[in-house]
């Protein structure tokens, strides 16, 4: 029962991407900014005019690609964290509270989620962001913001069941408050869930923050991202194809092993949750 | 239904001989089901009966070769009709099962898929051993099916789905669907526990009917031992995986010769008679992965007084006489502990204890109503269910009301909206001479302390995420009462230490668990505690535990119950006074001894009369009650028990029978005819009992 592939693909993937992105800056040669212009476009695994080796090769300004895959990794994830925080606290919230209230309050939280799923979410954050100007900070909220649907739906669906649960009903009558019960039942409850929704809804991110990235709309250069990289390398892809191919790499490994951590997650609350009702 | 005695091979259609079932463990392989052997013969009922972990469901699932892994068969051989079932390949065993031997499950609601209709599922089973026959043909069997189990409107129901019958129709198509192809051997694994005493009884006719037209044999596992001895000829007593005695189910009663099974039934409250306290078998269903050493009974066993043999040496199954079989090593003291226990019971006689009358009623509710409005959408018009029509009734401090009916009548609604779960339509719930229904926010959440509730499903009850200590200090924490020690004080209050705190409800068993929400029901010091099914979901030998924990609260704490219970024997043990529910009213109130012992309300007898009764002396009458509940959103005109009554006459159509004193001051009954069992009143009232369908026992 300890053999989990899901697991182990996610634990090594994520290890990889940690370590990648720890480790990148502690090195002599690490500088992300820093501009060649005697060696911009060096291939994979060669030196510059000027003598210098790089491992990834350079970009069209000559900056090392490995240091700024490692920066922009640091950015995604940033972001990512940041979102899902965001997200996470208010999906959960109004899902809670919609779920535990019924009524009135369920129907207008459900309606603005409603509402909010129907306009395409690229399109309102490139609304958004091209009026508030796009910085790390504000992309992490956004992308929170406009991400909350999917916690909010699991979290009233949980709530809807527990709230009619027996020990619910009992904190009722012994005179707890909908807030008391709400934090000491619910949400301790639900938190699982949201973790599962969550390391989903991290690797959705990272996408969407580069695809923000690679119009334009994301992160600012001369912060590097891994969707503003792709979107750089595009013009070179007969030249220069690594310039393209690299941050996808690097994207693809970190989203699929937040994917497979999702799956483990799941399988995991699976088993609790079967072993606990089984009499 | 009378035993053959002849015991010819040719006779025997199921025989399992020394059945193990193992279970990889932590700590190697968890035995569940140890040396197991019985026989069943031709045309006869064999019960298994045992609580939850006797392993008494596996034995038949490897029967009916159905182990999943990893549970598996170590040993042993199954024979049905003298063909070596154990090393049957999937294949071989797929065109035995259905077709030889068939099975009843427990829940009709899930044993039927939702969205076939009624006709495709029994012509599955049709079709599938027989498929060569025509469409036609298939319908023509399946409407004969649907005849012979009793449905009515077998061309309509045909092509119904499971959710347009009722429970007790779904679980007579789920019999139809067994006898499809007229199995030699039928497993019934608790086929009436999911439905209510009045459709028990009239599951259990159609089964008989059925055998009787196939003459099939069958197995009844049930944890129900007055069921078992009414309709089983032989029956095995299992615990801990082993057969404990087999015997025939007429004796259980009279006659028990295993000390568990004498435990069993002195653990048992009684419809006619109330004792002070019920024996109870001490401690708790073993954990088989430590199973205990040689009698797997013996921790727990009220004769064994730690004796070698009982320690040291399993008890093997050895004949008696009488076509039984015992596996004890005392067998002989049984009848000796059994009277020793017989005469120790206290019988109560309520009569002397009644001066605590003229105290004022703790809990009065008057004119309690509550509506419930079902379809309220854009193109559907609203109708009004009901669910509780006019209950008024008052408890003095320190007594118990019991509240009885089957599902669907009002009893939990009424739970909830005393607990002010739900808001009342109408009437008024006074408490300790406040009104309560009337109360808001703060004032009402300090109020609430005085009344508190005690849930049926344990493991529903407890917050999986808080430990013990969390769990029965929540209440004290919400009203800024916290105190560690009171916590330690409750828990010692229900029978458990205080380092049982720390601990995570996973970790225990239902009886522990029932406990543990009895302890925080007591946190606040309630005055009344509504007890909704809280014994309902126990085991036997834990639900008197459960039952005389409560009795001890009661006494030391003054405590008031509103005891709610489709059980009629534990309702009568442990309340003062009772009211009978129907559709929403309560069709009889009075004294537990008025009404157990002379029923007004023809409900109230047939559902006394529905309780298996392992004594039931020959020629004794039963009222089997026709047809469902009425649907609620449309009750029938005037009294709403008469479309099921069998004294039902035109009058009562006209209105709905007030509910007022009339066989008795204290005994109030809604019936026009109240009063007098019906087989005697049966030539009184004439063609109106007509209806009634009397069954011989």
């Amino acid at each position: 029962m300890t053999f989990d592939l899901s697991r182990i693909v996610a634990v090594s993937l994520l290890a990889i991407m940690i370590l990648f992105m720890v480790l990148t800056p502690l090195m002599p040669f690490y500088d992300p900014y820093g501009q060649n212009l005697a060696g911009s476009l060096v291939p994979m695994g060669e030196s510059s005019f000027d003598g210098k080796f790089y491992l990834l090769g350079t970009d069209t300004l000559g900056r090392d690609i490995l240091s700024r895959l490692a920066l922009a990794g640091q950015v995604s994830a940033l972001i990512g964290l940041g979102a899902v925080a965001v997200s996470l606290v208010v999906g959960v919230f109004l899902g809670l509270v919609a779920g535990y209230f019924r009524g009135p309050v369920e129907t207008l939280i459900m309606g603005l989620a409603d509402l909010q799923l129907s306009i395409p979410r690229v399109l309102l954050l490139i609304a958004v962001s091209a009026i508030i100007g796009p910085s790390v900070t504000n992309l992490a909220i956004l992308l929170g913001l406009t991400s909350w649907v999917a916690y909010g739906r699991v979290a009233r669906g949980m709530a809807l069941s527990l709230r009619e649960r027996e020990f619910v009903l009992s904190a009722r009558t012994q005179g707890a408050t909908a807030a008391w019960n709400i934090r000491k039942h619910l949400l301790p409850n639900v938190l699982p869930q949201m973790l599962i929704v969550g390391s989903y809804e991290f690797g959705q991110i990272v996408v969407m923050e580069a695809s923000l990235s690679y119009l334009g709309l994301g992160v600012q250069p001369p912060l590097p991202s891994w969707g503003m990289m792709v979107s750089e390398g595009q013009s070179y892809l007969a030249l220069a194809p690594s310039l393209a191919i690299l941050p996808s790499i690097a994207l693809f490994i970190l989203v699929a092993g937040l994917q497979f951590l999702s799956q483990a997650f799941t399988s995991e609350g699976e088993v609790a949750g079967v072993s606990e009702r089984s009499k | 239904m009378s035993t053959p005695m002849a015991t010819a091979d040719t006779d025997i259609v199921l025989s399992v001989r020394n059945l193990s079932i193992e279970v990889p463990g932590a700590k190697g392989p968890v035995r569940l089901v140890d040396d197991v052997s019985f026989d069943v013969r031709q045309n006869e009922v064999f019960g298994i009966v045992g609580e939850s972990g006797s392993g008494k469901s596996l034995t038949m699932l490897a029967v009916l070769g159905l182990l999943a892994e990893p549970l598996k068969i170590v040993s042993g051989s199954i024979k049905l009709r003298g063909r070596e079932l154990t090393s049957l390949s999937f294949e071989q065993m797929r065109s035995i099962r259905g077709k030889t031997m068939a099975i009843v499950f427990q829940d009709p609601m899930t044993t039927l898929n939702p969205v076939l209709r009624i006709g495709k599922q029994i012509g599955e089973a049709v079709r599938l051993h027989n498929p060569g026959m025509s469409s036609r043909q298939v319908r023509d069997r399946v409407i004969e099916l649907l005849q012979l189990v009793g449905i009515p409107n077998p061309e309509k129901r045909y092509s119904q789905y499971p959710n347009e019958f009722s429970g007790g129709m779904r679980q007579r198509v789920v019999i139809a669907i067994a006898m499809a192809n007229e199995p030699d051997l039928l497993i019934a694994d608790e086929p009436t526990t999911a439905l209510d005493v009045t459709i028990q009884a009239q599951v259990m006719s159609v089964l008989a009917e059925v055998r009787e037209r196939t003459k099939a044999a069958m197995v009844l596992i049930t944890h129900d031992l007055g069921l078992v001895a009414e309709t089983a000829d032989r029956m095995a007593v299992m615990y801990g995986g082993r057969i404990m005695e087999t015997s025939p189910a007429k004796t259980l009663f009279s006659n028990p010769n295993h000390p568990y099974t004498a435990g069993l039934i002195a653990s048992l409250p009684r419809v006619d008679r109330e004792v002070k306290e019920l024996y109870s078998i001490p401690g708790f269903v073993p954990d088989l992965a430590n199973r205990p050493r040689g009698c797997v009974f013996h921790p727990r066993c009220a004769m064994s007084n730690g004796r070698i043999p009982c320690r040291e040496e399993k008890p093997l199954l050895h004949a008696l006489r009488d076509d039984s079989a015992v596996a004890c090593h005392f067998s002989e003291e049984t009848a000796a502990w059994r009277q020793a226990q017989e005469k120790a019971v206290q019988i109560v006689d309520r009569e002397q204890i009644d001066e605590r009358d003229v105290l004022a009623p703790i809990l009065k509710v008057d004119n309690l109503t509550k509506d419930f409005q079902i379809g309220v959408g854009l193109l559907r018009s609203s109708q009004q269910l009901k669910a509780l029509r006019n209950i008024s009734f008052e408890i003095p401090k320190g007594r118990t009301l019991g509240l009885v009916g089957e599902s669907g009548c009002g009893k939990s609604t009424l739970a909830r909206v005393l607990l002010r779960l739900l808001d009342a339509s109408g009437g008024d719930v006074y408490l300790n001479g406040e009104p309560f229904m009337n109360l808001r926010g703060t004032r009402l959440r300090a109020k609430r302390r005085d009344l508190q509730v005690v849930f049926q499903d344990p493991y529903s009850s407890l917050d999986p995420r808080m430990t013990i200590h969390e769990v029965i200090g929540e209440p004290l924490r919400i009203h800024g009462r916290y105190d560690p020690q009171r916590i330690d004080e409750l828990l010692a209050h229900v029978g458990l230490t205080p380092d049982a705190g720390r601990r995570r409800p996973p970790e225990f068993s239902g009886g522990q668990r029932q406990r543990i929400a009895i302890a925080r029901a007591l946190a606040l010091n309630p005055d009344v505690l509504i007890l909704d099914e809280a014994v309902s979901a126990l085991d036997v030998s834990i639900q008197a535990q459960i039952i005389n924990l409560l009795k001890k609260l009661q006494e030391e704490l003054g405590l008031t119950y509103v005891f709610i219970s489709h059980d009629l024997s534990v309702v009568r043990h442990i309340s003062d006074e009772v009211a009978v529910m129907y559709l929403g009213r309560i069709v009889e109130h009075g004294a537990v001894r008025e009404v157990f012992e002379s029923p007004a309300h023809p409900y109230t007898q047939a559902l006394l009369s529905s309780i298996p009764r392992p004594d039931a002396s020959e020629g004794e009458g039963r009222i089997v009650l026709e047809g469902d509940l009425p649907n609620p959103l449309s009750p029938p005109s005037g009294c709403s028990f008469r479309t099921r009554c069998f004294r039902a006459v035109e009058e009562c159509a006209r209105a709905e029978p007030k509910l007022e004193p009339r066989t008795g001051i204290d005994h109030l009954s809604a019936c026009l005819f109240p009063g007098k069992p019906s087989y005697v009143l049966a030539d009184m009232v004439g063609e109106a009992a007509g209806h009634a369908e009397r069954t011989n026992v």
